[in-house]
């Protein structure tokens, strides 16, 4: 049973060891708290993206061979099949194209902005007018490597919440450290709680600042609608301050801060070439807490919307180490393999339906095994709702990717699933579709109660009921 | 040493860069906006800014597209140091996340989100200005002539260091809204300077001093009609785009009598900043931003293929690129178009080494290039090189298509759909141009590969840190001969070397066009060129040619365009 807790945020429980993290609750801590019970979960979504995307011919297997992993939440997921993104399909290399078009349905207008929102934000936006009363308003996490076109930043590869016009609600956090500080951090800096004129005068410049904002945000700014988009974003963020400032609703325990794991990420990775030589078990301990750490954030309430994204579009890297391949004993040699020391995605490159495609399937699984154990942490029962069912039952978890076949980088039959949404989606089924991105995300945001049209709008030519329940 | 000096120097640091700010929107295109046009700013209870005299104009000229922008990093910490004397660029370069290499620059509106960090950054910053003010009592005495806790005073106060921290007066309602922190420490016991630096800690973190504001509604409110700027929002135009600052005394004082609107009030200022180094400054930020050289510091290059390589190599290459474009551009004021062919560069002793050249030993020296074979203009640059080649094993794609991006202002189309890029077996161990000629051979593949593979061949001897070598590691001769295709054209021109290469694009209308007008301008205003754009882009380029199309003949056209003085929203 899962209730709003309103307890001291002081009560800590550092964690011991480097990666210490996800202590339950305690009886104890329980008994002597105020609870406020939830009539009904709330509405959350969160789009998981993964990248180079999933071959229509491996998709046709089912769940066996690479897409196994799947096999452990195949009850809780509804498997798509058949979902083009043709409509997103633009001037841009469709990395860009299929990356930016995955959760919102439409042809993104550069390489760095989309063509309209994403699917979590439109459900945030139409469940919450004035924003969910979380402390982060949406959270985006993701461990990726490529990151540019040429020398820029290529935000499609690896942003995925998107505003209403388009543009990146934020930049995904990429370590478990920051996304700690993001979400469990105490704010240093702040005043001293003792300290009650410091207090005082923290409210009091706060208000202030937050006054500005609410200015050029609201109805008499003089700023037109792309403007008053970013200051509202600012707004989102100074709030996000103030609750951390001011903490009213508080947070569960707090868990232990993560030691400092040994992987490299962001600007000190050299994304050329290949791509980073990646030791498979440091990743997989990498990615994991984070992984636990955002499902934490989930399960405190922290955060009702977000993305998780286990590499960007178009990802190259180079792995090593032995894995285990539905009990077959295999060692992945990228660097020493002459299409692997190319990047990962020369694997996609190569793919042809009448070869082995051995390496490409060996990713595949190991990158599908990596989303099924976050999608596993959101189905932990202590973390039950009040209506009994788990979060990932009860939450619009999207999962989609970027292409369809990685050697024609088309944009048909881009692998989606979808968790049920308080029973409103039919889950434990493999669906074989022939839709758009447009008519998928549209008959999800229906599923939610929500009327509107998500992607583009000549691309739509009706729910997919089969779908829902 | 002077500040404008320590900017360089932060450039060459590795700091963040800078943009220098700009407008979006039209203007008329025959001529200027009527003389006291209406300034509609928020705020402005205005002293003599300008009567409203006429409609604002409409012309054909008319932009669209106005995103406010935040200050980057380094527009911050000069704010900052030139509002408050305060020198925060160390913090703000460690508290701040990086500014975002987005659309070709980092100072582009879709690469300057705003993250939870930066709200924490600008809090913890503002705390620290306050703490670092040389004088803070001396800041009360400068706004107000009396201490007390009483309206007059506090509002004196507010609207006094408002009106320079958020680069305009302020309204009646925003004063109002500061106040509070005055009762707050009058009811602490605290005060009135107290509570001054309390004062000046909300307006550092409010968007009127973070983001470079402009109402981009009219008077009427309506969204999407032209509206014409007021003085002090042209100061702040002028202050950014020719100095990434906020407005000098002068430049306010311009703004307060209303003198600050007229083509000729315009140029005058502009005239005035162009002989300043801060100015300088910005465009060297530009060429450095153009080129992506912010890059070479963390260039990681292996140590076995490239042993003479070193982070202090990298920044070396970073300063040549820089010291031949601040001698070309201006001491010379030579058009940008003169970067591809100069006949010179400068060198420490270890670039000297690299490119073949003997040196005294010691220090940067000038050199000719007359007798140094295959260094001709920047494309020749070992950082540029090095920058564009994307890993050890340098990529000529990569540097096909930062020609095609960067010079020439194109694009590549997309591959076709179901596009089978799988190419017959090809012998290994060959040289980068021979698996380029095999795609070229592949009709599906040379529909984009066509459009930039042949210029990056000029590239192909430049190793991954730009030395030049005749063959490659596995002995295969490698070769600089190429052609290029000027978008839009269907000829094909051939060239041998990579001198001819630069010499063939250096007399393109086209690429004059790329790097003297549209890269600088899409600097200048913070976002992609659209076709919106077109109409006053061609008009800036024809003024900037007539002033000889150097840098400061651009910086004039720019803001003595109608378009500068003007905004819309695209609502």
């Amino acid at each position: 049973m899962r209730y709003r807790k309103v307890m001291s945020r002081r009560t800590l429980l550092r964690g011991a060891g480097t990666v210490a993290i996800g202590l339950p609750f305690l009886d104890e801590m329980r008994s002597r708290s105020v609870w406020a019970a939830e009539p009904e979960p709330p509405a959350r979504a969160f789009n998981l993206f993964f990248g180079l995307g999933i071959p229509k011919q491996i998709q046709a297997e089912g769940l066996t061979g690479p897409l196994s992993p799947l096999a452990a939440v195949a009850d809780k997921l509804a498997i798509l099949r058949g979902v083009n993104l043709y409509e997103c399909d633009g001037s841009a290399n469709n990395h860009f194209d299929g990356s930016g078009g995955t959760f919102t349905g439409v042809e993104p207008t550069t390489v760095s902005h989309a063509g309209g929102p994403s699917l979590d934000q439109a459900v945030l936006n139409a469940k919450y007018p004035k924003g969910p009363d979380t402390l982060i308003r949406t959270l985006m996490m993701g461990s990726f490597f490529r990151r540019k076109l040429d020398n820029d930043l290529s935000l499609t590869r690896f942003v995925h919440c998107w505003k209403e016009d388009g543009s990146a609600v934020d930049v995904p956090i990429e370590t478990p450290n920051a996304l700690f500080d993001r979400v469990f951090g105490e704010l240093e800096g702040g005043a001293d709680p003792g300290d009650l004129k410091a207090k005082h005068y923290e409210r009091s410049v706060l208000d202030s600042v937050l006054d500005q904002y609410t200015h050029y945000t609201g109805a008499a700014s003089p700023l037109g609608a792309a403007s008053r988009s970013k200051v509202a974003d600012h707004l989102d963020k100074v709030r996000e301050l103030e609750k951390k400032l001011f903490p009213e609703d508080l947070l569960c325990d707090v868990p232990g801060a993560p030691g400092m794991l040994p992987l490299l990420h962001g600007q000190d990775v050299d994304g050329g070439g290949g791509g980073p030589v990646l030791d498979l078990d440091e990743w997989v301990t990498y990615w994991q807490s984070m992984c636990r750490l955002y499902a934490m954030a989930v399960q405190c309430d922290a955060t009702r919307f977000g993305m998780i994204m286990f590499q960007s579009a178009g990802e190259r890297i180079q792995l090593r180490g032995p894995w285990d391949y539905n009990g077959e004993a295999i060692v992945f040699d990228d660097e020493n393999d002459s299409v692997g020391s190319g990047g990962s995605h020369e694997y996609w490159h190569g793919f042809n339906p009448s070869n082995a495609n051995q390496e490409m399937r060996w990713h595949t699984h190991f990158i599908l095994s990596q989303l099924v154990y976050f999608l596993q942490l959101l189905d932990d029962p202590d973390y039950a709702d009040e209506n009994g069912q788990t979060i990932l039952d009860n939450a619009l978890i999207t999962i989609g990717t970027e292409l369809g076949n990685g050697n024609a980088h088309d944009l048909e039959s881009v692998f989606h699933a979808v968790s049920g949404a308080n029973g409103r989606i039919r889950t434990g089924e493999i669906f074989d579709l022939d839709a758009s991105s447009t008519e998928l995300y549209t008959t999800l945001l229906s599923a939610m109660d929500i009327d509107r049209v998500l992607g583009t709008a000549s691309a739509f030519g009706g729910l997919l009921d089969q779908i829902l329940v | 040493m002077g500040r404008a000096q320590g900017w360089i120097l932060t450039v060459l640091g590795g700091a963040s860069m800078l943009g220098a700010g700009c407008y979006s929107g039209a203007g008329e295109a025959d001529g200027l906006p009527p003389a006291g046009a209406d300034s509609g700013e928020s705020g402005a209870d205005s002293e003599g800014e300008g009567d409203s005299d006429g409609d604002p104009p409409e012309g054909q000229c008319e932009g669209s597209g106005a995103v406010v922008r935040r200050l980057t990093t380094l527009e911050y910490a000069h704010t900052v140091f030139d509002t408050l004397g305060v020198d925060i660029a160390a913090d703000a370069e460690a508290r701040l996340p990086a500014d975002l290499r987005s659309d070709g620059f980092s100072n582009q509106i879709s690469g300057l989100l705003v993250s939870f960090s930066h709200v924490e950054a600008y809090r913890d910053l503002a705390k620290l200005i306050v703490a670092q003010l040389p004088d803070l009592p001396g800041l009360v005495d400068a706004h107000t002539s009396c201490t007390d806790f009483a309206d007059g005073c506090e509002s004196s106060f507010i609207e006094g260091l408002g009106a320079r921290v958020w680069r305009r007066p302020l309204a009646a309602d925003e004063v109002a809204s500061l106040r509070p922190i005055f009762t707050a420490a009058h009811d602490e016991g605290d005060d009135f300077v107290t509570a001054a630096g309390l004062v000046l800690e909300a307006m550092l973190q409010a968007p009127q001093f973070v983001y470079r504001l402009e109402d981009e509604l009219p008077g009427s409110g309506a969204p999407g009609e032209l509206r014409v700027l007021g003085d002090y929002e042209i100061a702040s135009r002028l202050s950014y785009l020719l100095w990434s600052t906020s407005p000098d005394d002068v430049l306010f004082d311009a703004a307060r009598a209303g003198e600050l609107h007229t083509a000729q009030q315009i140029e005058a200022q502009v005239d005035r900043m162009l002989a300043s180094p801060r100015a300088k400054d910005t465009a060297l930020r530009y060429i450095d931003d153009w080129l992506a050289l912010g890059g070479l510091p963390q260039l990681n290059r292996s140590p076995e293929l490239y042993p003479e390589f070193s982070e202090a190599l990298a920044r070396d290459m970073r300063e040549e690129t820089l010291r031949v474009a601040e001698e070309l551009l201006w001491e010379r004021e030579a058009p940008l178009i003169d970067l591809l062919t100069a006949d010179f560069t400068w060198a420490s002793p270890a670039l000297a080494s690299l490119y073949g050249i003997e040196s005294p030993g010691e220090g940067w020296q000038r050199y000719s290039l007359d007798d140094v074979p295959h260094r001709q203009g920047i494309l020749t640059h070992a950082g540029v090189q090095a920058i564009n080649g994307h890993g050890d094993q340098p990529s000529l794609v990569e540097r096909g298509l930062f020609i095609l991006g960067g010079v020439l202002c194109s694009s590549v189309a997309a591959p076709p759909a179901e596009l089978d890029t799988t190419m017959s077996e090809l012998e290994t161990g060959r040289s980068p141009r021979y698996y380029s000629e095999a795609r070229l051979d592949n009709a599906t593949c040379n529909a984009c590969h066509g459009q930039f593979d042949p210029m990056g061949w000029a590239f192909e001897p430049f190793d991954g840190i730009g030395a030049w070598h005749d063959q490659d590691i596995e002995g295969n001769e490698l070769r600089e001969d190429g052609w290029l295709v000027i978008p839009g054209s269907a000829e094909s021109v051939p060239f041998d070397t990579v001198e001819e290469f630069s010499e063939l694009l250096a007399q393109s209308e086209h690429v004059a066009e790329c790097i003297g007008v549209r890269n600088p301008l899409q600097f200048a205003m913070g976002r992609p060129l659209g076709s919106a754009d077109a109409c006053a882009e061609q008009e800036i380029a024809l003024s900037a040619a007539e002033g000889g199309g150097s840098y400061q003949a651009l910086v004039r056209a720019i803001a003595t365009h109608p378009s500068f003085q003007t905004i819309r929203s695209d609502d």
